[in-house]
């Protein structure tokens, strides 16, 4: 049976940002008493592979890394329609910056999964928003990644065209399976489990597997071994303006006005 | 004891909150200004297992039972009360059908009301809801069919069902008490329509109207239960199902108010700080808080009595008398808390407020329940 995989995120949970702060002293994001959610353009990717799967009969495993206690979260996917769950959690994990974390994803993939036909991935994570996993599981995977996907299109789940969309322009690309495809939600609307799916989950397997369980080379993962820091968080002050234009020809005002509304990016 | 909601219900709780986010918030403006009944709200609720919660899964239900209802009702009411009472009242259609029909009815009627059909359970008449006894609709048999001739009123999605649940007078037992049965109605039989439509304070956007039966014929394989058992099926159907539907709207009612209320006072600004930082209005919400919890637990320990077996008529009745009487009292708070905002339509909590008043006489007043609570005190204590 055709093979999609799809990469998952718990997050803490965007309706309830406003309870994180800043922990100036230490530099680290609190983020105590905000629940997890799923990574919203994750839901788009899981749609996208579920799609194909009430087309063409595929299966669909999620594959995650993150502590044990969002296993709950996960089960969401399996409740949406999604086949199996595999979840990487180990403290080898804690600290993993992108190129860990694709790594211990493609290791995840290759010991749990093993051939596959298409990865999905969010085109970010709202919480990091670096966009940078999927290319790099792309990498380790050895497969072709298109990004920004905003439209999947195949007859016969074999060859896609999907449409990439830069905003100010947009390409068209045919590619093959194996591939990994991240997409922006643009791509569709995922749909809500419904309450036959949130019974069928709880029978569904949901495996949490250590960095051992899919020998994982443990100096490829982790805070210690991940080539990227954050060197420092901040939030951004963001202060009111006032300048006074002043001068006699309302004209040369105006122009004036202009030229600082585009300095600043205003226009 | 467990006071834990289990995973999947709060994974029930979190899908249909996003159900009621995406299909139900863009209809409410509109039904709170006609009036009407979203009927393409129908087989959405249907797609995502709304209709079919106590349903068993033979008939095209789930049958995940009466505290995932409570959880999911509860999520409907905090956006709209008004769908949260048109989804109760259908499974007071669903509950009797499966529990007193014959294999044939359930088969007939259970999988469409699971997928793509409204019910309807309608007892009250102009003579009163409370007083069974002295209801005035009778059945008659001639030949294959009963012939009904009277009049329902408070009927609850009465002109957007598609099968109803009612009761007639069909006889009088040795004293010569009169009996009754209870019948499962299509609205195109002959001689069925529907009458005048109330407009309502609150609730606006669930249908309350009339059912007409004049002479309206009735196939005889259409009984529900045996012949005289209609008081049994109907006061079993309001005690366990409704009330149970009752309380949870009145649930979902006060935490709506909690959290538009919590929402303004943070929000608002009064002499330099948010009004959240004053006392007396901490206050206001320390007690809607309050008998929000007191209302969800009570109606949580009530359907979770009912999904084990145990009687539960008394705690049905308790959690539906707190529940709607304290989303009045929420509702009233939170209006309090927004001060003239209040009056402006654009805030909800106005809504809340019509909402939860209509609520309370819905199911039985707050004075029949007391007679049922205060009975039992006596009995117990």
């Amino acid at each position: 049976m055709p093979q999609a995989v799809v990469c998952v995120k718990p997050i803490p949970d965007p309706k309830h940002w406003d309870k994180l702060y800043l922990d100036h002293k230490t530099g680290v994001l609190r983020r105590e008493g905000v629940p997890h959610a799923l990574n919203p353009p994750d839901k788009h990717a899981l749609e996208v592979a579920l799609q194909i799967k009430d087309e063409f009969s595929w299966d669909v495993a999620v594959v995650s890394m993150s502590p044990p206690d969002t296993v709950k979260i996960l089960r969401e996917t399996l409740a949406m329609g999604a086949d199996r769950v595999y979840l990487a959690s180990d403290k080898a994990f804690s600290g993993s910056d992108t190129l860990a974390t694709a790594y211990a994803l493609s290791e995840l993939i290759k010991k749990k999964i093993g051939l596959f036909d298409l990865v999905v991935c969010g085109s970010m994570s709202l919480d990091g928003s670096t966009s940078q996993v999927p290319a790099q599981l792309a990498h380790y995977l050895g497969v072709p990644h298109v990004t920004h996907v905003t439209k999947v299109e195949t007859d016969d789940a074999k060859s896609f065209k999907v449409v990439m969309d830069f905003k100010a322009s947009e390409m068209i690309v045919e590619c093959k399976t194996p591939l990994v495809l991240s997409v922006t939600k643009e791509v569709n609307l995922p749909r809500i489990a419904n309450v036959m799916g949130i019974i069928s989950s709880e029978n569904k397997p949901l495996e949490v597997v250590s960095a051992t369980d899919i020998n994982a080379d443990l100096y490829k993962v982790g805070l210690d071994n991940s080539p990227t820091k954050v060197k420092e968080l901040f939030i951004p002050e963001i202060k009111r303006k006032k300048e006074i234009l002043k001068g006699g020809d309302p004209e040369d005002i105006v122009d004036e006005l202009l030229d600082k509304l585009h300095e600043t990016g205003v226009l | 004891m467990d006071f834990v909601v289990p995973e999947k219900l709060e994974l029930l709780r979190k899908s249909i909150a996003e159900f009621a986010q995406r299909e139900i918030v863009p209809l409410v403006n509109e039904m709170e200004k006609t009036g009407e009944f979203p009927r393409q709200i129908i087989s959405k609720m249907g797609e995502v297992g709304l209709l079919g919660l106590i349903t068993s899964s033979e008939y095209g239900g789930s049958g995940i039972g009466f505290l995932a209802r409570a959880i999911a009702i509860e999520e409907v009411s905090k956006v709209s009360a008004a769908i949260g009472i048109s989804l109760q009242v259908h499974h007071m259609s669903c509950w009797p059908i499966e529990t007193y029909g014959t294999e044939e009815q359930k088969k007939k009627y259970l999988p469409m009301l699971a997928k793509d059909t409204l019910g309807a359970c309608s007892i009250t008449e102009p003579s009163g809801g409370s007083d069974v006894l002295g209801m005035q609709t009778f059945a008659k048999m001639e030949g294959d069919y009963w012939i009904i001739n009277g009049r329902k009123c408070f009927a609850t999605n009465s002109h957007a069902a598609g099968v109803i649940v009612t009761i007639a007078k069909t006889g009088q037992d040795e004293k010569g008490r009169p009996t009754f049965s209870a019948f499962i109605i299509e609205p195109d039989f002959e001689g069925f329509s529907v009458g005048r439509e109330e407009n309502k304070m609150g609730l606006r956007g669930a249908y309350t109207g009339e059912l007409v039966f004049n002479d309206c014929k009735v196939p005889k394989e259409n009984l529900l239960g045996k012949e005289g058992d209609g008081i049994k099926i109907a006061l079993s159907t309001v005690n366990r199902v409704g009330r149970s539907g009752m309380a949870s709207i009145g649930v979902g009612l006060c935490y709506a108010s909690l959290e538009e209320a919590s929402k303004f006072a943070k929000e608002r600004v009064l002499y330099g700080k948010p009004i959240s930082k004053l006392q007396s209005i901490q206050f206001s919400l320390a007690d809607i808080y309050t008998y929000a919890e007191m209302s969800r637990w009570l109606n949580y320990r009530a359907n979770w009595m009912m999904d084990q077996g145990l009687p539960c008529d008394t705690e049905m009745t308790l959690a539906k008398y707190v529940a709607t009487e304290n989303a009045f009292m929420c509702a009233k708070w939170a209006c309090d808390i927004h001060g003239g905002y209040s009056c402006i339509l654009e805030y909800p909590v106005q809504r809340y407020l019509r909402d939860a008043w209509v609520t309370i006489p819905s199911g039985g007043t707050s004075q029949v329940a007391k007679v049922v609570l205060g009975r039992y005190a006596l009995k117990n204590f």
